[in-house]
């Protein structure tokens, strides 16, 4: 599906719930969901991406999954051509680093991670820091958006 | 990141997005809190805030607003704690720092934006958190006749009613920002680069 496709579906489908008067219980995210989201999410990052296993992407992405990366852009074919450049690793129960920040809202969830440098001109330690949105509906990741820019 | 970095190196690409807000659609928002505007361009029908992440909104959009947007330093601290702690390495340091920043960059502030502009696409609260997430444009480095859209955030902690922690996308490789020699001594850093 074209984005604009998708975007004018994704529109038509919160219209029909507003005039169907489920926007309030559609409203009614609790925290169990989100917790829920914040697992799945958190997995994903872990088996997926940290340690390629790319194999386990229709497990966590939607069909209709949605890449904003502009290193990427596309869908999860795209997701997974970009990141079956690196050979699968060993899936690990846990991250090697954690995020510093995490929590799920509604359908999204938000993940930051720092990390170390060195300032090329001083050479002092500095820190940064990068993220992850993510929306989840359906127990599907449907979309993400990252801290990257296009490189040459 | 309608940052302090944005503010530095953001307002060619804030008029990108601004016109790209102008042509997406938008949704009133689910519960919005008085006085901020609430459009966004992806959805949001699964949001639903309590009336302490209302106040955090309105705080974060005010800071943005008010600081950041129409550049008055002297209001800095109507929002941000005094040991504010900021996570981008290419900002100032504190918020006096940020008040230097301005105050160099800015000597004539503009009169009060009546709201966040460019808006945020995406806006998050939850608990103490909220989040504003931007689509922005650039030329693409492969192709400058083109241009592609990259997202960027500013996330902030809030604390006693105060903004207490930022962090947005910032560092140092590449090309180094020279705006921020400028005023980097005036900013209380203790690592300010060498011109």
């Amino acid at each position: 599906m074209k984005p604009a496709t998708r975007m004018f579906a994704r529109w038509t489908a919160i219209l029909a719930a507003l005039a169907a008067g489920g926007f309030s219980a559609a409203a009614q995210g609790n925290s169990v969901d989100e917790a829920k989201n914040q697992k799945l999410v958190m997995d994903w990052y872990r088996e997926v991406i940290a340690f390629g296993h790319v194999d386990l992407a229709p497990k966590y992405m939607a069909d209709a999954y949605v890449e904003h990366d502009p290193n990427i852009t596309g869908g999860r074919t795209e997701f997974v051509s970009y990141y079956s450049k690196t050979p699968p690793r060993s899936i690990q129960a846990a991250l090697r680093t954690r995020p510093v920040q995490a929590f799920a809202k509604g359908d999204y969830v938000v993940l930051v991670w720092e990390h170390s440098d060195n300032d090329p001109q001083t050479s002092t330690p500095y820190k940064y820091i990068t993220y992850d949105v993510v929306r989840v509906k359906d127990g599907k990741i449907q979309e993400h958006w990252d801290s990257l820019r296009k490189s040459k | 990141m309608i940052t302090r970095t944005a503010v530095v190196a953001g307002f060619v690409l804030a008029g990108l997005g601004a016109s790209l807000l102008v042509a997406q659609q938008k949704l009133g928002h689910n519960d919005a809190p008085e006085g901020v505007s609430m459009k966004t361009t992806y959805d949001i029908s699964s949001l639903k805030y309590t009336a302490a992440e209302k106040k955090n909104i309105d705080l974060a959009a005010g800071y943005y607003r008010d600081c950041v947007q129409s550049h008055h330093p002297e209001l800095v601290y109507n929002f941000l704690a005094k040991d504010e702690i900021n996570h981008n390495p290419n900002d100032p340091a504190t918020p006096d720092g940020l008040m230097a920043m301005l105050s160099f960059r800015f000597p004539k502030p503009d009169p009060l934006h009546k709201e966040l502009e460019p808006l945020p696409n995406l806006l998050l609260a939850k608990d103490n958190m909220v989040l504003l997430m931007y689509d922005q444009q650039e030329k693409d480095p492969a192709d400058p006749s083109k241009t592609y859209t990259y997202s960027r955030i500013e996330m902030v902690r809030m604390q006693n009613g105060k903004i207490q922690e930022h962090w947005d996308v910032g560092d140092r490789r590449g090309n180094a920002q020279s705006w921020k020699i400028e005023w980097c001594s005036k900013a209380g850093r203790s690592d300010c680069p060498k011109p």
